[in-house]
């Protein structure tokens, strides 16, 4: 057996069942039981099956009767097995891309745009983007998730424009002069390609003063550039000529109801427009800010919960001078909260399941009925404001 | 006048003719083999629970297939075709549990049995070897429950 195990490229997982859920039976109130267990993989590995006890808990022994239990593994541990299994799967299977495949309609496309896309796409390693971008190079056609994807981006533009919060501790002078240009109206008008024209104009403009200037400062190691990842100007670039292409559509929408902050005591309710200026300090990409609120608004699996209370977490350390947290850092451990969404994106055969889960998508109209309804409150308000002053 | 078994059985599905569809997974869909597991487990509630996200399909090998027969090992073998195939072997906890060291001395009946298990253990050890052995060449995925302080 040992023979077996050493004499090739394996993975040894040691794990007690305690920290997965294994309880006594037969007692009145169900203790942790301590079952050493070990597994060990060839050809896929499981990072979350590695817990030991941390001996916070008290253990009933495993013997007499509640050994019968112990001998099938937790809900937890098959489900972790079961997860990585799905994604060797994915990760390897051709068929798992077949579906998306279809979609793409393979066309020519410049050299340079072609580089980018399969630079992008190497950041993004289970999705079948991949496949797609290195042997055909594909552009899908625009239809409803292009759709969704530029709402998106034009909610963290607005979110970002019209709030007067707005400002970035690095480079305090941007947000001034990039909102001083923004026309709320422009989203109540019928031309809604120039809006989005404008929008990107804006958008880019956004990526580069807060995106590259704010993180030069706190880089250090140029090497750290490859896991920026999907906070690459690379997507957004992408996302422009996704949007240049998209057909006309009716944009309706509302704005994502407050974030839910559960640290602490009692849940306390932040206002979405803050939790954004927090998020878009950090040069966080819109799809992030949205993905958040959209997340954080509905029930959320654990990892999902996990994911947005590290990333939330760790932004308030970042404000945090004493404790040295740099931008950069939270940056690229905010690239788990993306890893989060993408790991779902092969279940999604379209674009949108790169950046976000069928739920977060179904949900992509009614957040925006609800923000464009805030938008009009919000200016009618405003206006007559000014009428009863006058 | 009392009838047999099989003129019972005759007589009750006489008028009836029964068909049985051996379904053969497609070879498109990956299995994930479950050597020596019960029938209802974890790993089954689980891909029938997340139907839509698993991309396998999982089969178990039970004590009823046994994996020691013929038919057992051929139903483990079938679903692993291709290198998308895996195979988990979590044997029965007799190949080096402390636990036995302990029992074998409570009774004469204990040490028959754990003895007897131990047997069915490194049986089916060598069959999983063996289609091991294929797996990793193969470059399939394999998961293997070591029994306690064997490798230490």
């Amino acid at each position: 057996m040992t023979d077996l195990v050493e004499g090739t490229i394996s993975h040894e997982h040691k794990f007690d069942g305690c920290m997965y859920g294994l309880k006594s039976q037969f007692q009145e109130t169900p203790k942790p039981i301590k079952k050493p267990w070990k597994v060990v993989t060839w050809g896929v590995s499981f990072p979350k099956l590695r817990r030991k006890c941390d001996h916070r808990h008290d253990h009933v022994e495993c013997a007499g009767r509640e050994t019968r239990i112990t001998q099938v593994y937790t809900k937890w541990i098959a489900k972790i097995i079961m997860k990585g299994v799905n994604e060797h799967v994915i990760k390897n299977s051709p068929f798992v891309n077949v579906k998306v495949m279809k979609r793409w309609k393979t066309v020519a496309l410049e050299d340079d745009w072609k580089n980018e896309v399969s630079h992008d796409s190497e950041n993004v390693r289970s999705h079948p983007i991949k496949l797609v971008t290195t042997s055909a190079c594909a552009i899908r056609e625009p239809d409803a998730i292009d759709l969704s994807f530029e709402r998106s981006l034009l909610h963290w533009c607005v979110s970002r424009l019209t709030s007067s919060l707005i400002h970035s501790s690095w480079h305090p002078t941007f947000s001034c002069q990039t909102f001083s240009e923004f026309n709320n109206d422009l989203l109540l008008r019928d031309h809604r390609s120039l809006q989005l024209l404008k929008l990107i104009e804006v958008l880019s403009h956004c990526q580069q003063s807060v995106q590259i200037i704010s993180l030069k400062d706190t880089m250090t190691d140029s090497d750290d550039l490859k896991s920026l990842g999907q906070f690459s100007n690379r997507r957004i670039t992408i996302a422009q000529r996704v949007l240049k292409e998209s057909s006309e559509g009716v944009i309706t929408a509302r704005p994502p109801p407050p974030f839910r902050d559960t640290r602490g005591t009692g849940p306390q309710l932040l206002s979405s427009e803050d939790v954004a200026n927090q998020w878009i300090r950090f040069g966080m990409p819109p799809v992030i800010v949205y993905s958040a609120y959209s997340a954080n608004t509905r029930y959320t699996s654990d990892a999902t919960s996990e994911a947005l209370e590290l990333a939330y977490k760790i932004l308030q350390r970042s404000q945090d001078s004493e404790k040295e947290c740099s931008g950069w850092e939270f940056v690229a451990k905010g690239s788990r909260f993306v890893k989060v969404f993408i790991s779902k994106c092969p279940y999604e055969p379209d674009m949108v399941g790169l950046l976000m889960d069928r739920e977060i998508h179904s949900r992509l109209d009614e957040l925006w009925i609800i923000f464009l309804n805030f938008l009009m409150i919000r200016t009618k308000l405003q206006s007559l404001k000014r009428k009863s002053e006058t | 006048m009392s009838k047999s078994p099989c003129d019972l059985m005759t007589s009750k599905f006489a008028k009836l003719s029964l068909t049985i569809n051996l379904v053969e997974v497609p070879r498109e869909v990956p299995c994930f083999v479950l050597l020596c597991s019960e029938e209802r487990n974890w790993f089954t509630f689980l891909q029938n629970k997340m139907q839509y996200e698993m991309k396998f399909h999982v089969v178990p090998i039970t004590e009823d297939d046994d994996m020691l027969s013929p038919y057992g090992i051929s139903k483990a073998r079938r679903c692993l075709r291709t290198k998308l195939d895996s195979v988990f072997f979590a044997g029965p906890c007799t190949g080096g549990s402390p636990w036995n060291r302990i029992n074998q001395w409570v009774s004469e009946a204990t040490t028959q049995l754990i003895e007897a298990k131990k047997q069915i253990f490194w049986a089916m050890w060598e069959v999983f070897t063996s289609v091991l052995s294929e797996l990793i060449n193969m470059g399939s995925p394999a998961l293997l429950e070591l029994p306690g302080r064997t490798v230490e």
